[in-house]
């Protein structure tokens, strides 16, 4: 009866220790998240006017580069929007850039990527606006528009061709992230 | 030869005026820039919010003392019935989905604010009408928390609808966002910075 109470003890005990150290906490260290930059502007910061339809209406893509991509990465896939931005009195916002199936050992979109359906690499980039891939922020002002990139790394490729919309490209990540990095910028001409 | 050269001049002029205001590669048709601005006393759009606005003041086992910032905005649309509050964490995973960290939901306000003031009760109920459900820790507004070193981005978003929703507080967002589809008149948002 003695060895019973006793373990019973030690098993409260183990649990009373379990709990106060929180058990929703994960066993093991999180490894670093996935962090993307621009040499362009400082995250929060303004777009200069050189990636905008205030330089030219064909102005080259923000440069990008992106570090700590998760185990598993597979593709990336990158969007840019305007948040301040409202259509048909619906929830949506202003897409400026949308990529996917960039490939895993990338680690940067360089400045100027082509307007093109698809780049040498693989990537796919949406058809919007009549052209493909980056159109530069263009907001007259007075007010800053807020210009958010987000990378999310997916844990497959997506079989979508550049004529898919925004809404299909979602769907299809959607059960494949594996991580995110957000880069805020803001711009008025 | 008079008349002529008052219409050349009148059509040139407005040939002139045309070019200028010709936009670059135009949006999707029906978009337009919001009318709506918002702003606030505690803290500036794409600037780091101060620790008194978030989970690092908090103590664990102790009430929140993390306080809503103060919002303020302008540019309401006529037929505005309700605002709907919004504040999210960009960076969180949620398993492999699309969804993020809710921080804040908060929806009839009453069409006819212009502010939220700093530290808005943490109640599933206001007494202006203003319902807020449950995020993932309380009622109300919860604050950013996230860890060193790498900056989350917390967007704060303010709603013009032309309607009140019809929902109570154990809305989920997904409940409340599918709601307000279709009767979004304006908005604007601020993008906070933090990591503890």
């Amino acid at each position: 009866m003695r060895r019973f109470s006793f373990a019973v003890a030690i098993l409260a005990a183990a649990c009373g220790f379990a709990q106060a150290q929180n058990p929703a906490a994960p066993a093991a260290p999180r490894p670093p998240a996935l962090v993307v930059t621009s040499t362009a502007f400082e995250d929060g910061g303004v777009i200069p006017d050189k990636y905008t339809q205030k330089a030219s209406p064909t102005a080259p893509s923000i440069p990008l580069s992106w570090v700590n991509a998760p185990a598993g990465t597979q593709s990336f896939v990158l969007m840019l929007h305007d948040l301040d931005v409202v259509s048909n009195r619906s929830m949506t916002d202003s897409l400026h850039w949308l990529a996917w199936n960039i490939p895993a050992t990338a680690t940067s979109m360089p400045e100027g990527v082509p307007n093109t359906p698809t780049l040498t690499d693989g990537t796919v980039q949406i058809a919007h606006r009549n052209t493909h891939g980056f159109v530069g922020p263009g907001y007259p002002g007075p007010n800053y528009h807020h210009y958010t990139v987000q990378l999310i790394a997916l844990d497959s490729k997506l079989d979508l061709p550049s004529t898919a919309t925004r809404e299909q490209v979602m769907a299809a990540v959607n059960g494949k992230i594996l991580g995110k990095g957000v880069l805020s910028g803001r711009f008025h001409r | 030869m008079r008349n002529f050269t008052f219409a050349a001049a009148l059509l040139m002029a407005a040939c002139g005026a045309a070019a200028a205001q010709t936009p670059a590669p135009s949006a999707a048709p029906a978009m337009r820039p919001v009318g709506m601005a918002m702003t606030s006393t505690d803290f500036q759009s794409g600037n780091i919010i101060a620790d008194e606005y978030t989970g690092k003041v908090n103590i664990q086992g102790q009430p929140p003392k993390a306080v809503s910032p103060q919002l303020s905005w302008t540019g309401t649309p006529t037929g505005t019935q309700s605002f709907v509050m919004i504040m999210h964490d960009l960076d969180v995973m949620v398993g492999k989905g699309t969804g993020d960290n809710l921080h804040w939901l908060a929806f009839n306000i009453p069409g006819t604010a212009t502010s939220l003031p700093r530290g808005v009760p943490t109640t599933a109920t206001l007494p202006d009408g203003t319902i807020q459900p449950r995020n993932r820790t309380s009622n109300g507004y919860s604050g950013p928390g996230a860890p060193a070193p790498i900056y989350h981005h917390y967007v704060f978003s303010i709603w013009a609808l032309d309607s009140k929703l019809n929902l109570t507080e154990t809305a989920t967002r997904d409940d409340v966002m599918r709601a307000m589809d279709g009767h979004v008149l304006d908005k604007a948002h601020m993008v906070a910075r933090f990591h503890r």
